[in-house]
Formats: C-alpha cells, sequence, structure tokens
C-alpha cells in the first residue's frame, strides 16, 4: 500500500491547479492521481469539481487549465500599476539591446517572471509572464539572491538541492556563494548555458525604499547575439535597473497596488 | 474509506475556495474576511480557514496594512500557461487591433470551453492593451452571434445537446429551443452570424468563423457595438473587413481554403 497524503481536499485541489506547468500542459487523471500521492477516484471527484467552476477542462482523457483563468491573471495584473509604469523602461531596454527584457521577484526558491517584454528577433526561449525557473540557474535569480541579507541567503542556499541542468550549472554553496561575491561587487549577474544550452542572460537588481533588493531586471537571449555585445548591454540593463528603482523609491509609499515597498 | 458525508463536506469546500476565488474583479481586487463571509453566505470561521489554505499555497496574499486578501502569485502563474497556449494567436493580435481601431469599436476572439463562450484577446479601440480586463470572460454560448456563429459550425449531435440545454432567455430577443436550432441553420448557411439585443438590449454583435488546419471551427472573431454607434449602412463593410480577417487569421492557424 502507498501511503496516502494527509492533505485536505483543498489543498489537494490547489496542488493539483499548480502541477500544471509549460513542460505539461495537459495530464491524464492516472498521472494526477500519481503525482498527488492520492486514489484515482479522489483525483477524479477533485477534478470534476475544478471542472465545474471552470478552473479545467478535459478533452478525451486529457485534463488542462480552462482559459478563464485568465482573467484572475488580469485581475491581479491590472491591479499592479507599478508593474505598469515599468513598462516604458523595459520597452526602452528592448529596443537598445534587441532582445526580450523581464521584471522577476524571488517566489520561494524558484524566480518568478512578473513582466516581460518580447525581443525583435524571435527566438524559441519559453518565457511567460507568470513563469518559473529555479532562481540558481538564472541571472535575474541569482543577482536577487546574491543582494540577500546574508541569513538569508545561506538558508535559502542550504534548503535548495541543486539540479545539474547543463555542464555550465554550479552546484554547490561554496560555488554560488564566490559567484555572488561577484555579482555583489560588479552589480550584475551574467549566466551563461547554466539553465539552457545555448542561451545566456544579464540581470541587475532593483531596490526599494528600504533598499532591500525586491526584483530584477534581465535581458536573455542566444549566446551569440549578447556575447559579442557584453559590456554595452550590461551598462544598459544596470541603468535600467538603476531608473526603474528609482522609479519604485518614488511610488507612493503603503499603496495597496505596491507589492514592492513595505 | 472514508464516509460519504466526509467526503461531501471536502469537496464542499474546494467548491467555496474556488467560488472565492470568483469574487475578485478589476474593480474588486481586495476583499477581507467580513466581506467574503458575506458575499459567499458562509461562516466566518470558515472563510477564515478556507483562505488561511488559499494564502499557504500562493493563491491569496494578506496585504498587512488593510488586513485584506488579494490574489497570489500562484494565480500570475496560471495564467501565463494559458497565454502561451494562445501563442498561435500572437500574430492575429495586430490585425485583431486594426479592425478595432478601423471601426471605433471592440474586437475580440474567443472560443467555446465547457459549454461557454470564453474571450481570450480583445482589443479596445485606440487603447493599446496588453492585457484587457475582459480576457478570459465567459458568456452563454446561445445568445452572442460569436457563440452561434462557432456552435453553428459543430456536428449536429453537439447542436442538438446544446438545443436542449434549460437555456436562459436573457432578453426577449434571445432564441432558445427550434427558434435557436433554426437559426443556427441560417448562420451555417451564410457564413456568418449577426444577433441584435440577444444578450443585452442595445448591443448588436458581427462574428465570423475561424478554422484551424483540419478545417474544424476554432473559434470566431466578433465585433460588438452599441446600437447608438453604427447604422445599419455599416453592416456591410464591417461584415466583409471580419470576414477577411478571420481568413487572415484562419490561415495562420494552417487553414488554406
Amino acid at each position: 500500500m502507498k501511503a496516502r497524503t494527509r492533505n485536505s481536499s483543498l489543498t489537494n485541489a490547489l496542488q493539483i491547479l499548480k502541477s500544471f506547468n509549460l513542460e505539461q500542459p495537459e495530464w491524464s487523471l492516472r498521472e494526477i492521481a500519481a503525482n498527488q500521492n492520492i486514489s484515482i477516484s479522489t483525483a477524479h471527484r477533485l477534478l470534476k469539481t475544478l471542472e465545474e467552476e471552470n478552473f479545467i477542462i478535459h478533452e478525451k482523457q486529457h485534463y488542462k487549465l480552462g482559459t478563464s483563468i485568465l482573467r484572475f491573471t488580469n485581475i491581479f495584473i491590472d491591479d499592479l500599476d507599478v508593474l505598469k509604469g515599468m513598462t516604458p523602461y523595459l520597452k526602452s531596454l528592448t529596443k537598445k539591446t534587441g532582445q526580450s527584457a523581464h521584471i522577476a521577484m524571488l517566489s520561494g526558491k524558484e524566480v518568478l517572471y512578473l513582466k516581460k517584454e518580447d525581443g525583435l528577433i524571435q527566438v524559441p526561449l519559453k518565457s511567460h509572464i507568470g513563469r518559473r525557473n529555479p532562481f540558481y540557474a538564472t541571472s535575474s535569480g541569482q543577482v536577487i539572491v546574491a543582494f540577500m541579507p546574508d541569513d538569508q541567503r545561506l538558508a535559502l542556499l542550504q534548503q535548495t538541492q541543486f539540479i545539474n541542468f547543463t555542464t555550465a550549472t554550479l552546484t554547490t554553496i561554496e560555488q554560488y556563494e564566490r559567484s555572488f561575491q561577484q555579482i555583489r561587487q560588479q552589480g550584475v549577474a551574467i549566466s551563461r548555458e547554466e539553465l539552457h544550452m545555448q542561451f545566456m542572460s544579464i540581470a541587475a537588481p532593483i531596490f526599494n525604499k528600504q533598499n532591500e533588493v525586491v526584483a530584477s531586471v534581465s535581458i536573455a537571449g542566444k549566446v551569440k547575439a549578447l556575447q559579442p555585445n557584453e559590456k554595452t548591454f550590461t551598462l544598459s540593463v544596470k541603468q535600467t535597473a538603476e531608473m526603474i528603482t528609482q522609479f519604485i523609491q518614488k511610488y507612493r509609499a503603503g499603496s495597496p497596488n505596491d507589492i514592492f515597498n513595505k | 474509506m472514508t464516509s460519504s458525508i466526509n467526503n461531501k463536506t471536502n469537496l464542499s469546500s474546494v467548491k467555496n475556495a474556488l467560488r472565492l476565488l470568483r469574487l475578485y474583479r478589476t474593480d474588486r481586487a481586495e476583499l477581507g474576511i467580513t466581506d467574503i463571509a458575506k458575499l459567499l453566505d458562509l461562516p466566518k470561521s470558515t472563510v477564515h480557514r478556507l483562505v488561511q489554505e488559499l494564502v499557504n499555497e500562493g493563491f491569496l496574499i494578506k496585504r498587512s496594512h488593510t488586513n485584506k486578501y488579494r490574489l497570489g502569485l500562484s494565480i500570475l502563474t496560471l495564467g501565463g500557461i494559458i497565454h502561451i497556449q494562445y501563442e498561435i494567436y500572437k500574430e492575429a493580435h495586430p490585425k485583431v487591433e486594426h479592425l478595432s481601431n478601423f471601426f471605433g469599436q471592440v474586437v475580440n476572439l474567443c472560443l467555446i470551453e465547457n459549454k461557454k463562450i470564453v474571450y481570450f484577446l480583445q482589443c479596445i479601440p485606440h487603447v493599446q492593451t496588453e492585457i484587457s480586463t475582459a480576457m478570459g470572460f465567459t458568456k452563454d454560448v446561445h445568445c452572442t452571434a460569436e457563440g452561434q456563429v462557432i456552435l453553428a459550425h459543430q456536428h449536429v449531435s453537439i447542436i442538438n445537446q446544446y438545443v436542449q440545454l434549460p437555456l436562459k432567455k436573457y432578453t426577449p430577443f434571445t432564441h432558445i429551443g427550434e427558434a435557436l436550432r433554426q437559426q443556427l441553420e441560417n448562420i451555417y448557411k451564410q457564413g456568418f452570424a449577426i444577433t441584435e439585443h440577444t444578450y443585452s438590449i442595445g448591443y448588436i454583435s458581427f462574428a465570423y468563423p475561424i478554422r484551424d488546419y483540419t478545417g474544424s471551427v476554432v473559434s470566431a472573431i466578433t465585433l460588438i457595438a452599441h446600437e447608438s454607434t453604427i447604422s445599419t449602412e455599416d453592416y456591410t463593410v464591417i461584415l466583409e473587413e471580419l470576414k477577411n480577417a478571420a481568413a487572415e487569421i484562419s490561415e495562420l492557424l494552417g487553414y488554406y481554403s
């Protein structure tokens, strides 16, 4: 007998929703049950309830997220005018570099993309608003963690199990601490092929009024497009981060829409 | 085995939590425990428990200075995954935007999901919107031109299923039952749909079907206008432009007529 989880039905239902991702946007009933460690009949009942409320749809034997969930994203983003205010900075960064630009923040052990501006050249880079990546394998995550207070940073590193995505991925705390020190000195993180081969990204930190690192701005693209322009691109990313930092710090304090300042 | 009563309670907590999330709107982005309890007609203690679990899983965030809750980052992630599924329609965006600006009307792309029309792309005239608050919005299929035009092109067994559903008569002009079936047949023959006052009095919508590479009608393009903003002479040119746009978007999806 397989041990069953003790999660409540609600927690199981929410975790089922969260199990949909770009790598696996569709699941079979059997896969969902196995992944959640619940019985097939329980999974079926939960999915049926999720479907009744339009959170999930099923076609033939496969389940996927319902389109009406888009409504929530819109409520979420519409409410964050602090994010909207960053659009011109991100657009100008894309214009200067030709690469896609992102605003990201840390959410648990993952870096979460809040905003994206598509580059002029289409590259098969799977990023989208709301996408999550492991913080340690991307420049946007590394630069945030590098500037975190020592105790928080070390605690996060100690809790992380590093996965070798490529031969370039660092895998020990010592390696990251050395790399983070360099990131702090230079004010920028540059990641080469640590998550995907042939891809590279450059990220700089964004600070709130309390001078805490809250987000990052980054560009990402093919190594062959970024590497030859590394110096000028790095400068552009750093300047953009400084402008966004100023923008955030001036943003009206205590606004309910502000997720960055305290 | 757990008792069936227990299962029922557990499922109702799932249902209540999903309904709780649905309470959020762009003009109601923050809710307190009391607000939620009132809106859902549930005891505060129950709401408290639901909210706690939703917070734990990142579906809600507590705003420390107001003690109210707003949608959390998990929601953002889910929406992003859906967005990417519509990547195929990305190139259609400029066309929809152009039509919207040209006529000064709202133009949408939508499809049928779970027996409802769902809007996944919307352009409002002369407003550059990355996202529109109406995206993800659902409506009944039978009361809109966009719903009817998609439905009219489905297999007769699907049409029969719909027509037999207990459908709501939104206005005296909403067709249901046999009248609806007749209307769907006409729409199929003429290849497009126009509905007047069938969802809301004063509103007229025009819709053309979009086909994918298999030739199946998978979505629709629709222009929705208030009657005071257009005259009947405009109908021809609106239909002409929608027809062209639908053909171009179908081509993007790999359909060649």
